[in-house]
């Protein structure tokens, strides 16, 4: 009943009609709540109770009075005649309450209840409902319902899909009927198909279905919405996979240590060539995967080497709560007593050999992976500290002090290092032919309609995610040098953009998920992003640092972090960022600019807390205070339901007024080892703010560029 | 015969209408409710006259008579041998000017190939002027619900619309969005096409971006504008459209080409009619029990406000005032005289020339009316039978008018009646066979519209088709229904084995069998056309060659106009206590329907 005025409630009464009503409806209220409250449930106060909920059937309480009312009676009675005749009472109250509104929750779920008893005949439900859907044929109540009693009664799956194609066929503007249609595929697919061909079979002509529908009304979204649900399954990876680690796979780390023990790793394999970075506790390997696991543990994944010590090692969720994330670390401890210079060291990861990582799906993670790598001890003790508390110079943001990198092609030792993480285990599903075939056929499909629907949208966005899902099947997410479509995409995504300004932050989100995915897809493309920076500052350890700066990009989303494992300089200033969501997984980040973006909040930088070694942070001149999280009404972590900050968290001395952003402070910072923080030019840093940070941060030597003491 | 006849009290009325045809009826209700007193007369024992739909045996009585109907008077008029002379109201004396009725009919041929008793013979009702549907969004329905004539009223709507192609028989006009997203004859491209098509057309009808030249050019050359392939155009203009004339082959005249203005019209029209009622599939509507129903509905209505209905009385002569030449008055069979200060006449009454008030054009007219005139009236002189000293022959000189038939086309229909559907899911359906589609030299656009036992229009597990085509040639009228009625059924001598032998009835022996043909009939029907000037004598019309009632409503409208300066046709202010009744009538769509 799409599309139509509603009409008015009153039906032309004049208000003394109005009021009468009124009165009637409150005194039979009042009736009710007195039965009800002295458990009077005899034929009259049924019937009285019944009367009210025909007239409103939104009182919740009435309906709950029934139930009671009907499990006395199941207690008492014991003829299964009288109560099948109380039953269809019920059901006929029901009836009575949905032709007053046919939305109405309370009756549905009532009308279920009584339903599942067992007495009822299901096939009476059925043709009601053909009825419902025949004056409403979009009333998800009853396509709800229908799905229900189909399941109690055991309908063939292919009836039900012959019944949705029935109502698709009379108006395909209906979400509710193409819904049924995805539940009741997924469904068949899961339980009856075990043979692929017999799923690839029955979704090419769920695509030519759908096709009918987009071509005749290309603007009509419920049959993109459905296209996209196809999409959806025919590229679906069956469960998580192991996307990236670090150390990668055949890397080759080289360890120098200090006079203090600290542990210097050179990672050779990085888009800078080599890149160096200060241990003090031991060496993190990193272990990123596809969607949230968890079950990440030492009988999960199995590391073995001369290095390891007696003891398990301890994997950690990188996520602010629960046991589920993509990236998972643990630390391999390097006690410089075992080390001898010039030796070789191999440490080879075993993923889920055994069964146990499981995705937030509850899909296993099926596909055992091997991974190794090397350590070669260089030298000892030739490195002289210059790094630690000795430092008096902040670390200097400034562009000037950036240089565009010189790469010597020469040095990249292996120049697909980076491409070929190469964890392809044997498990890894091949790219089937038909789903080639069928991401080629809908890409020109789409083309097509492009070529008389210049300005539509769905088919632009459908365009873009099928070029997206192409790429990502040809190439999958280890060849990235495949990514044939990148431009095409982000074209298309910009043409979004303007035709279809009321979602433009929703494309800008996808154009800087592509974005990211292209900058750091290839040695090729990253390369104009790196940097070298001449400072002198509190990280440098009196060398030339590597940067990567991805700043002045209108990025609004991070992506593709899972390419960004090696990075410990980070620049992403200057663009749009709301959210760092993702920025955790970079377990070696030391210094992040994230100056000039439009955080919100503290909580915003939530993320950090799990980057334990972050040193300089810089969120100078974002919108941090302008807008404070109200943690009562959205599941963001706060004081009420994160269990990961405990009373003994807070500043106890906190006054009244600055309960939140002391609360904030403590969820972004707490237990991080900052040395240098920027945070000139928010609408936060005043006094107080400034102070809290500086108890909660007892590490800070700079604030905004002066020394802290 | 004065005997047999109670006199009608009164004698003086404001309007006199003879025959219940649709536009008479029409006109009665309008007049009545409009507060004029209305005497409405019918020759013949039931409603609808052109209109009236038969049971089998009185169809096939009227068949073998040529067209007459019953209790019609022949086309020469018994003149009172008294001559007494007889004053008007008034006191202006009288003069009585015979009436002659002519035949509209010709060409007869009943062939019934099956063997077998068809069934009783009151289970069917036959059209007489089949095929013709009500668009749900068209004028029709709006009068009948204006004038509450839709009270008396139960439709069907058409299920399915096909459209005959040489070389894959029948296939589904995709002629709405859910018909455009089921079908799988049209490519994807095809499709998309054709629903922009169908969006700029309803655009450009509300915005009125159209230019007049645009307007004003050809419908078919639009098309072409729009790039349509040329499948999508046949279907468009001739299922949809409803072109009677081949708009793409050969050079057209000007009065047969469909211009782009009248085009969009119709378009819009089709496709606001599909879903106007939430029970009725596509866009067409029949009535239950056939198409006489609507001119009785419209007489009941016109009862409901005061009309005198008198069936069974043939109208014998007309009264004008001898010194001012101005009709007066009527006299009937029984011998009585009516008096009336306007009178509207069916289109069977020749009006004698001094009345009729498109003498005048008829002259100018086609030299093609002659032609017919002459056929008609020798074909007339064979019903006249057994001359009678008391009769006086037509073609006597004065005061009959030398060119009575304003004939202004031919139609040729057929009536057919099979034993299964032409489609096995439905049982209402229309068909189209665009112009060169089932002959090269067919030129004009044939429609059939099958109905089955659910509108009463035969007995149950048999299905009557109608076919018409408008024709300038009888004998390719002819050539042409016959060639479309043996595309679609087959004969009951055709043994099975005989179709075996031929190859290309493989593919329809997949389909499964086609239906066989049980009785047919073959007509042709003039159409004449509406006097241009209706005061004080309205002249209706014949039944015309277009499928729907659009053409009818609008000369009914002009001749009210004529008849009654400043009048409204049905004003909604007329319909006084009523008015809540009648617009709850008009919301519950579902009671139109059934």
């Amino acid at each position: 009943m799409h599309g139509r005025p509603r009409k008015s409630l009153s039906d032309g009464g004049s208000q003394e009609k109005d009021m009468a009503k009124a009165a009637g409806l409150q005194s039979l209220q009042t009736q009710f709540f007195k039965n009800h409250h002295e458990k009077i449930y005899t034929k009259e106060a049924l019937q009285l109770n019944a009367k009210l909920l025909e007239i409103n059937p939104e009182i919740y309480t009435a309906w709950n009075y029934r139930k009671l009312a009907i499990k006395q009676l199941l207690e008492s009675e014991s003829d299964s005649a009288v109560i099948k005749q109380s039953l269809d009472e019920e059901l006929r109250v029901v009836e009575r309450a949905l032709k007053r509104n046919h939305k109405s929750y309370g009756a549905w779920h009532h009308r279920k209840w009584v339903i599942n008893m067992g007495y009822s005949s299901l096939d009476h439900e059925f043709q009601l409902l053909d009825q419902l859907l025949k004056a409403d044929s979009r009333n998800f109540h009853g396509w709800n319902y229908r799905r229900f009693v189909a399941d109690m009664k055991k309908s063939r799956d292919e009836d039900e899909l012959k019944f949705t194609t029935k109502k698709i066929n009379e108006n395909f503007s209906n979400y509710s009927a193409w819904h049924n249609r995805s539940a009741i595929l997924s469904h068949m697919l899961k339980n009856k198909y075990g043979g692929i061909s017999a799923k690839e079979q029955e979704m090419t002509e769920e695509y030519e279905l759908v096709r009918q529908a987009l071509f005749t009304d290309s603007e009509d979204q419920s049959g993109w919405f459905y296209h996209l649900w196809l999409l959806g399954q025919t590229i679906a990876p069956i469960g998580p996979k192991l996307e990236m680690s670090w150390p990668s796979n055949g890397s080759q780390l080289i360890i120098d240590f200090n006079e203090q023990s600290h542990a210097y790793v050179s990672d050779f394999d990085t888009p800078f060539g080599t890149d160096r970075c200060m241990f003090s506790e031991g060496i993190p390997l990193v272990l990123h995967f596809s969607e949230p696991v968890k079950g990440v543990n030492a009988s999960t994944v199995t590391v073995s080497s001369l290095l390891l010590e007696s003891e398990s090692l301890v994997w950690r969720p990188i996520s602010p709560h629960g046991l589920q994330a993509k990236t998972w670390v643990t630390l391999l401890k390097l006690p410089s007593t075992k080390f001898r210079a010039g030796e070789t060291y191999k440490v080879q990861i075993r993923v889920a050999d055994t069964l146990g990582i499981i995705s937030l799906n509850g899909y296993n993670f099926t596909c055992p992976t091997a991974l190794d790598f090397s350590l070669d001890v260089h030298t000892m003790t030739t490195i002289r500290s210059t790094g630690g508390n000795s430092v008096t110079v902040p670390l200097a943001w400034e562009a000037d002090f950036f240089f565009p990198l010189a790469i010597d092609e020469n040095k990249f030792p292996i120049e697909l290092h980076l491409d070929s993480l190469s964890i392809d285990g044997s498990g890894n599903q091949e790219n089937t032919r038909w789903q080639q075939e069928t991401l080629d056929r809908e890409i020109k499909v789409c083309r097509e309609l492009l070529e008389i629907e210049m300005d539509s949208k769905w088919a632009k966005l459908t365009l873009a995610r099928l070029l997206i899902a192409q790429d990502m099947l040809s190439g999958g997410s280890i060849l990235r040098n495949k990514r044939m479509h990148t431009d095409e995409v982000l074209q298309l995504f910009n043409d979004l953009i303007e035709i279809d300004p009321s979602h433009a932050e929703y494309y800008k989100d996808q154009f800087s998920l592509i974005l990211l995915d292209k900058v750091s897809s290839g040695k090729q493309n990253l390369q104009e992003y790196l940097w070298d920076s001449k400072g002198t500052g509190s990280l440098s350890n009196g060398e030339r640092n590597k940067w990567l700066r991805l700043h002045g990009l209108s990025l609004s989303r991070l992506g593709s972090l899972e390419q960004l494992l090696w990075v410990q300089r980070l620049d992403i200033s200057h663009n749009r960022l709301q959210s760092i969501d993702g920025l955790e997984a970079l377990q070696l980040l030391g210094c992040l600019n994230l100056s000039h973006n439009l955080l919100a909040n503290f909580t915003a930088l939530g993320p950090l807390r799990q980057i334990k070694t972050l040193r300089a942070l810089n969120i100078a001149d974002n919108k941090i205070g302008a807008h404070t999280v109200n943690s009562t009404r959205f599941s963001f972590p706060s004081a009420l339901n994160n269990s990961s900050i405990s009373n003994a968290d807070t500043t106890r001395d906190a006054d009244e007024e600055n309960l939140e952003i002391s609360w904030e402070i403590t969820i972004a910072f707490k237990g991080l080892h900052l040395r240098q923080l920027d945070i000139a030019g928010n609408p936060a840093n005043d006094e107080k703010c400034r102070r809290l940070l500086m108890k909660t941060l007892p590490s800070l030597k700079w604030l905004d560029g002066t020394s802290v003491n | 015969m004065a005997d047999d006849f109670p006199d009608i009290e009164p004698t003086t009325f404001d309007t006199i209408v003879i025959g219940t045809g649709l536009q008479e009826s029409i006109l009665a209700a309008a007049a009545a409710s409009a507060g004029h007193t209305v005497l409405h007369l019918d020759p013949c024992p039931f409603y609808g006259l052109h209109w009236t739909s038969l049971s089998l045996d009185d169809f096939t009585a009227w068949a073998a008579a040529g067209g007459r109907l019953p209790f019609m008077p022949p086309g020469v008029t018994q003149i009172n041998g008294s001559a007494k002379p007889i004053k008007a109201p008034d006191g202006e004396d009288l003069e009585i000017e015979p009436v002659n009725n002519r035949v509209l009919y010709s060409d007869f041929e009943i062939s019934s190939p099956g063997s077998e008793p068809l069934g009783p013979s009151r289970d069917f009702n036959l059209d007489i002027a089949g095929p013709k549907l009500a668009f749900c969004g068209g004028p029709l329905v709006d009068l009948l619900m204006k004038a509450g004539a839709s009270n008396y009223l139960e439709f069907k709507s058409v299920e399915a619309s096909y459209i005959w192609s040489g070389g894959q028989g029948l296939m589904p006009v995709p002629d709405s969005r859910a018909s455009i997203f089921q079908d799988r004859t049209l490519s994807l491209v095809e499709k998309r096409h054709l629903m922009r098509f169908f969006k700029l057309v309803q655009n450009y009808c509300n915005a009125e971006e159209l230019n007049s030249e645009v307007l004003e050019s050809r419908f078919v050359d639009f098309l072409d504008q729009q790039r349509l392939p040329s499948s999508i155009k046949s279907i468009i203009l001739y299922a949809i459209a409803l072109a009677d004339h081949d708009q793409e082959h050969g050079s057209l005249e000007p009065s047969t080409v469909l211009k782009t203005k009248d085009g969009i019209d119709s378009l819009v029209l089709y496709l606001s009619s599909i879903g106007r009622f939430v029970n009725a599939s596509g866009a067409f509507l029949f009535p239950v029990y056939g198409q006489a129903e609507l001119p009785q509905a419209f007489s009941r209505a016109a009862a409901v406000k005061g009309t005198i209905y008198v069936l069974r009385m043939p109208v014998t002569a007309l009264l004008i005032g001898k010194g001012s030449g101005i009709y007066k008055g009527i006299q009937i069979a029984s011998g009585q005289y009516l008096f009336s200060h306007k009178l509207v006449v069916n289109p069977s009454i020749a009006l004698p020339a001094a009345l009729s008030s498109s003498l005048t054009e008829l002259r100018i007219g086609e030299t093609e009316s002659r032609d017919v005139h002459e056929s008609e009236s020798s074909s007339a002189s064979v019903a006249v039978a057994a001359p009678n000293s008391s009769l006086r022959i037509q073609e006597m000189p004065c005061p009959v008018t030398r060119d009575p038939f304003k004939i202004s086309c031919k139609v040729a229909r057929s009536v057919c009646i099979t034993n299964q559907s032409l489609k096995a899911e439905f049982s209402t359906l229309m068909a189209i066979f665009p112009p060169r589609s089932i002959l090269s030299k067919q030129q004009t656009a044939i429609r059939a519209l099958q109905l089955g036992s659910n509108t009463s229009a035969c007995p149950r597990a048999m299905f009557v088709v109608y076919f018409s085509t408008l024709c300038s040639d009888i004998e390719l009228g002819k050539e042409t229904l016959t060639a479309a009625i043996n595309s679609l059924f087959i004969h009951p001598n055709e043994t099975a084995s005989e179709h075996d032998t031929e190859p290309s009835n493989n593919a329809n022996a997949l389909e499964g069998r086609k239906p066989t043909l049980l009785w047919s009939t073959f007509f042709v029907q003039h159409s004449t056309e509406c006097s241009e000037k209706s005061n004080p004598i309205a002249e209706c019309c014949m039944p015309d060659e277009t499928l729907d009632y659009r053409r009818l409503v609008m000369s009914t409208t002009k001749i009210f106009q004529d008849l009654f300066p400043g009048e409204e046709l049905f004003p909604r202010a007329a319909e006084s206590e009523d008015i809540t009744k009648n617009v709850d009538d008009v919301d519950d769509e579902s009671t139109l329907l059934n």
